[in-house]
């Protein structure tokens, strides 16, 4: 049988409607699914079955800089490793001498907070995540992390290091999550000063290694150098976390506002693993193995490292 | 060699799932403005390669998947990536014949449709940013066609599917 274009099993002549017609149906529908999606919120089960699908995708692209690492680990000689393990203890031995202090301070903490009939803060909870080494868009600082609804994730969830906070989550799927780091021109973090409980708000500005204070009046009490903590209002981070240190204060005569920037104190584009946090969850602090904690190469953390996972607090 | 009459859709699919993972590979931060829209670029060439049997319904398919591996608005690469093909659909038979490079400025062409409305949306949704960095991927688009292009046609010389 023998036809004009082999390859080819349709009819020469469409019979359906017009490519135009299929063009503006399809616009339409793709408009329908955005208002939907980011007006409304409805289209969450169809994201979720598709981020399950395509999450296969975001671990083979993770994967090249995963088994560098792995390699980089595996390949290490020992001199190295044992210089390297040499510094974690010298690290763990000082920390220790610090927990220590703050077994009694927090003691303290709580008779105070006793006298002063308000409840006593809790532990929160961490877990470990790693981050996939995945763009999500070049225009806004989003991450892909591989801990997701499985793992007890929540939106609103606060994501910090070891230096500080990082983001919070904005997006949970079965088996990852995004979130959205500080330092996203559409994100705000609440803070304070810790020297003198100033509070305001640290605006991203899409660049890791700076955020912005434009509340303050030129009048406020603003050195540079000055710790920002976050302040816990508006229930999106826990109260207390390093956020970030300033470094540039302007005051403008002619204008009503300062000109401050800060730096993130968290390693925002440079760590591989960040920490979940549940806040005030069972007083029960996490143990992170010392030797994962620093370069993180083999540390797909499993069971055993994190404390069982089920949001303490309600998702918000 | 595939007896006549069928078209094998694994090496289009293949390519399709290396552009997503392209979409989203780690580049360094300097270099990261000048990523190629991949998706777009291999949608396209096989629009243009098989244009009875790919068309707008693979295009809005793949459109869905990648906004939600980049975590973006449903639909807008969506919308994007069916305008863009409908351009191609219609114009296909004179961009077939079009010398290589009149071929990569029709492409690029096209990719400026597609990237305007990437852009769009995201102004709609309320965080576009706007800079020169909006128009790197157009010129990267350029560049890499050509390249896109002879890689595709070995494939497809190789595997000898038909044209």
């Amino acid at each position: 049988m023998s036809r004009l274009n082999p390859s080819d099993n349709k009819p020469l002549f469409d019979r359906g409607p017009s490519l135009g017609t299929r063009a503006v149906l399809l616009a339409v529908l793709s408009v329908a699914l955005m208002f939907l999606d980011h007006r409304e919120g409805h289209m969450d089960s169809v994201r979720r079955a598709l981020a399950v699908a395509v999450y296969p995708i975001r671990v083979l692209v993770d994967m090249p800089s995963a088994a560098f690492l792995w390699t980089r680990e595996s390949l290490a000689d020992r001199a190295t490793l044992l210089e390297e393990n040499e510094a974690l203890r010298a690290e763990s031995l000082r920390q220790r001498v610090h927990l220590q202090q703050m077994v009694a301070l927090e003691a303290e903490n709580a008779r105070l907070r006793a006298l002063m009939d308000s409840p006593a803060k809790l532990a929160d909870r961490v877990q470990v995540a790693e981050i996939l080494a995945v763009d999500l868009d070049p225009y806004r600082h989003r991450i892909a992390i591989n801990r997701g609804e499985y793992a007890g994730v929540y939106a609103g969830q606060a994501l910090v290091d070891a230096e500080g906070i990082v983001g919070q989550v904005i997006r949970v799927d079965p088996l990852g999550a995004e979130a959205i780091l500080i330092s996203d021109p559409s994100h705000a973090t609440p803070v304070e000063l810790i020297r003198n409980g100033l509070r305001t708000v640290a605006l991203g500005v899409g660049d890791v290694s700076r955020v912005e204070l434009p509340f303050l009046p030129n009048s406020a009490d603003v050195r540079v150098g000055d710790l920002l903590v976050s302040s816990g209002l508006g229930d999106a981070f826990p109260h207390g976390y390093p956020v970030a240190r300033v470094t540039r204060v302007e005051r403008r005569p002619g204008e009503s506002f300062a000109r401050i920037e800060a730096e993130p104190t968290a390693a925002l584009n440079r760590s591989r693993q960040v920490l979940l946090l549940w806040e005030g969850g069972e007083a029960e602090p996490v143990e992170v193995p010392a030797d994962r904690a620093g370069t993180g190469a083999d540390a797909r953390p499993d069971a055993t490292e994190a404390t069982d996972a089920s949001p303490a607090g309600d998702p918000r | 060699m595939s007896p006549a009459g069928s078209v094998r859709h694994w090496p289009v699919m293949l390519s399709l799932l290396a552009a997503m993972s392209l979409e989203v590979a780690p580049l360094p931060a300097d270099l990261a403005a000048w990523r190629p829209p991949w998706l777009a670029l291999v949608t396209i060439y096989w629009v243009l390669a098989y244009p009875r049997r790919y068309g707008l319904a693979l295009a809005w398919i793949t459109g869905l998947v990648l906004d939600v591996l980049k975590g973006g608005v449903l639909g807008q690469h969506a919308l994007a990536m069916t305008v863009a093909v409908w351009i191609t659909l219609h114009f296909h038979l004179r961009v077939r014949v079009f010398p290589p490079w009149q071929q990569a400025m029709a492409v690029t062409g096209m990719v400026l449709v597609h990237q305007f409305l990437v852009f769009w949306v995201d102004g709609v949704a309320g965080d576009a940013v706007l800079g020169w960095q909006r128009l790197t991927p157009i010129a990267a688009a350029a560049i890499a066609w050509p390249l896109l292009t002879a890689v595709l046609d070995r494939l497809r010389f190789q595997l000898r599917m038909q044209a």
